[in-house]
């Protein structure tokens, strides 16, 4: 056993030195490919603008180019903690983020622009005003419109906020205007761009401050390229056109305030407000999913076992077995995405009763399948005392065999709702702003990891053990009976 | 006690409880219960007794259609089982089982009045008031709150005699009552029953006590394989002249 330790140990140390090694000759690149014609996938690869340029970076220095795919609000701290060489992934030149990293020269102008359902009367940044707005989370157009308009809507991605505008969930959608005109031309007749953009910006790629060195080489290289016409053969070729290759950095607007972490990530612009707006929507999805489950799963279990029984109920069986194959066997996140877009696709319901419905679903199948347990776990002689008593079915399983086997079950289920609160974190994909997407929103504002990480760590741990006493002090009072 | 009538039977002119004839049952392949036909009077104390698998617990089974019977017929006071509303039927049927099946989840008194109130048989404060008689008179009355874990076998068996008494039902089945029951507490289990024989109760019990159905019954069935072999009161059962097969059961039980 020991020595087994031990060559596990010694391999994993050999593993991390010849990572480390490696680590010398490697530019390691962070991006979101989901923002084309920047980055995105072809095939296994992410390619586009950023890519190439960072090839002819990597190729500049003698280094082997690494390409990290993370989502868009982690690539800059992902750079600032050092986890990355350079942060590629069409960044636009902010204030805040200017105080977390440092940013070479500007290699595209980029506009934020409006995009409307084709059919919209909104008709520019005028008409924004109480209207929905959907934003790629963590973007200079989430900043501009919570700065300016409003609370928006974040979506992970620019595809899901298309999907959303289509599907009538949100009324506008700002996006990079690139992106956004590959979106235009795939659906011509569904969407349209506003001649009017709500920002114009610049591009720049992010190294972690006081890496000089990368940043004297990126700056070095671009310049070259914009003076061979490089940059501007590499922009023409996924169709960037009229996009001059922007000169000078502009100076930065004032010295970067200096507070600490703690009052930038939680006090400043009141940002504890998103932790608690956060924290409550994953409460109310977790508790109403919980119930929802609870019902759905007594049910199903009691369906389930009484066609065991006597072989009654046959489609009901068969219903009820489908659904708990399809449940239990997708990811929640898919149920999630599917009930938002599919099924509620055509209704403008709340998202909070979305995330309600689908944890619901979801927990009510594992919930099924635990409760069943509980019910065959009962000695039969109690259904039969019950049964001979002159007490119906229903009467049996009611007063008898479920409060037994909910007791049995309890622990399993207590896991159950601590599995389903947790699980609730993926609600951010539907642009629904729990606990996680609050932490998500201060990371992306202020390019801090650890702090907003930490915070909502905590406050899930909190719930988890509030939860556990409470479900031992219940289980205390049913066993008082033992 | 006035849950169980008062007069002792009265032979032939007593009410027909139970019209048993042909009676069937099968598992898979083997057949339990194999054309059992018999008549349970109102105050008969009917024991029915016989070898180990020879098919006396699926025939008490049957009778309050725990099993549902492959053949033959079951009348219940004049009507046929298998038409009329079963659970209205169970309720005048008690049962009560060898390893009590008292619910765990609920206190003595919850135990006792569950099935009347669940029911509609009685009021909560009836059920309460009858429950709390019945365990006064077997001296259990302070157990009343008390959850099934936490009293003896005897105890428990006596508390469920009761559970099926107060449903005031006219015939009660034992499936081996005392078998589960360290020995110091078989006396005080049937010397209930013995009450309630006496009380003019009608009651079918499965038993290996020997001694105690010679004491108790009216009336003795003889089972093996599946059929009822002898009918008769005890007095000619263990009298002189029974069959080879009764004989060799008697010689290894008593
Ligand atoms: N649910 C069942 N499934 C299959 N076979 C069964 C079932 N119940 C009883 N049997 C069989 O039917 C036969 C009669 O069983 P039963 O329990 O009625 O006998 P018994 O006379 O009560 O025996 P004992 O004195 O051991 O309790 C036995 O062979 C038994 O194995
Ligand atoms: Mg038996």
């Amino acid at each position: 056993m020991k020595t087994l330790f031990r060559l596990i140990f010694i391999s994993f140390a050999l593993f991390l030195c010849a990572c480390d090694s490696k680590r010398e000759e490697q530019l390691i690149m962070v991006t979101e490919a989901t923002f084309p014609p920047y980055e995105f996938r072809e095939g296994d690869r992410v390619v586009g603008i950023d890519p190439e340029i960072m090839q002819a970076v990597a190729d500049a220095v003698g280094k082997e180019l690494v390409i990290q795919d993370m989502s868009f609000d982690s690539v800059i701290a992902a750079v600032s903690t050092g986890k990355a060489d350079v942060a590629a992934s069409g960044i636009t030149v902010t204030e805040e983020r200017r105080r977390q990293v440092n940013f070479s020269l500007p290699y595209v102008e980029a506009r934020q622009v409006i995009i409307v359902p084709a059919a919209s009367p909104i008709a520019g940044k005028d008409d924004l005003n109480g209207k929905r707005i959907g934003v790629q989370h963590g973007t200079t157009g989430d900043l501009f419109v919570s700065r300016n308009i409003g609370e928006p809507e974040r979506f992970q991605n620019g595809a899901l906020g298309v999907s959303a505008l289509i599907a009538g969930k949100i009324d506008v959608l700002v996006l990079d205007d690139q992106p956004a005109k590959v979106f235009e031309n795939k659906y011509p007749d569904k969407i349209k761009i506003l001649a009017e953009s709500l920002t114009t910006e610049s591009y720049a790629f992010a190294v972690a401050k006081g890496n000089e060195t990368l940043l004297a080489q990126i700056d070095s290289v671009l310049e070259s390229m914009k003076r061979d016409g490089r940059l501007e053969a590499i922009l023409g070729k996924y169709g960037v056109t009229g996009a001059p290759a922007a000169g000078e950095l502009p100076a930065a607007e004032k010295a970067p305030e200096a507070h600490g972490a703690f009052y930038t990530n939680f006090i400043e612009n009141g940002r504890w407000r998103y932790l608690v707006e956060g924290l409550w929507v994953t409460i109310e999805v977790s508790f109403f999913a919980v119930v929802l489950g609870l019902i759905i799963g007594f049910g199903v279990a009691v369906v389930r076992t009484t066609h065991d029984k006597n072989g009654s109920l046959k489609l009901l069986n068969f219903l009820c077995k489908l659904y708990l194959t399809v449940i239990r066997g997708t990811p929640v996140v898919v149920q999630l995405l599917i009930i938002y877009f599919v099924i509620f696709g055509s209704v403008d319901v709340s998202k909070v009763l979305v995330a309600i419905v689908a944890f619901g679903i979801n927990s009510g199948a594992y919930v099924a399948e635990i409760i069943r347990g509980g019910i065959q776990s009962i000695d039969k002689g109690q259904f039969e005392a019950g049964r001979s008593l002159g007490l119906s079915y229903p009467q049996t399983m009611i007063y008898i065999i479920l409060p037994q086997a909910f007791k049995n079950v309890l622990p399993a289920l207590g896991n159950e709702f601590v599995v389903l609160l947790k699980e609730t974190s993926v609600a951010g994909y539907i642009a629904l702003q729990d606990l996680t997407k609050a932490g998500d929103i201060i990371r992306s504002q202020t390019y801090t990891s650890f702090l907003p990480l930490l915070a909502v760590a905590a406050i899930y741990l909190c719930i988890v053990m509030l939860f556990t006493a409470l479900l031992g002090k219940l289980e205390r009072r049913l066993k008082r009976s033992e | 006690m006035n849950t169980t009538p008062t007069t002792k039977p009265e032979g032939e002119n007593a009410e027909t409880l139970f019209r048993i004839s042909d009676l069937k049952k099968v598992f898979g392949d083997h057949t339990a219960v194999n054309g059992v036909s018999a008549e349970i009077h109102r105050g008969e104390a009917v024991f029915v007794l016989g070898p180990s698998g020879s098919g006396k617990s699926t025939f008490l089974r049957c009778l309050n259609l725990l099993e549902m019977p492959d053949g033959g017929e079951i009348f219940f006071r004049g009507d046929d089982v298998r038409r009329t509303d079963v659970n209205a039927f169970r309720a005048r049927v008690g049962m009560v089982f060898q390893h009590f099946n008292l619910f765990p989840h609920l206190s003595v008194l919850d135990n006792i009045t569950l099935a009347p109130v669940k029911t509609g048989r009685l009021s909560k404060g009836e059920a309460i008031f009858a429950a709390e008689r019945l365990l006064k008179r077997i001296g259990l009355f302070e157990k009343r709150h008390a959850f099934p874990q936490q009293l003896s076998g005897g105890q428990k068996q006596r508390i469920a005699i009761v559970r099926a008494l107060v449903m005031n039902p006219d015939v009660i089945l034992f499936d081996e009552p005392t078998s589960a029951l360290d020995p110091e507490m078989v006396g005080e289990v049937l010397s209930l029953m013995k009450d309630l024989a006496q009380g003019g109760l009608t009651m079918i019990v499965v038993t290996h006590e020997i001694a105690f159905a010679r004491e108790v019954a009216s009336r003795i069935l003889f089972m093996d394989h599946g059929q009822v072999i002898s009918d008769s009161t005890p007095e000619r059962f263990f009298g002189e002249m029974p069959s080879p097969r009764i004989r060799e059961f008697l010689s290894k039980v008593l």
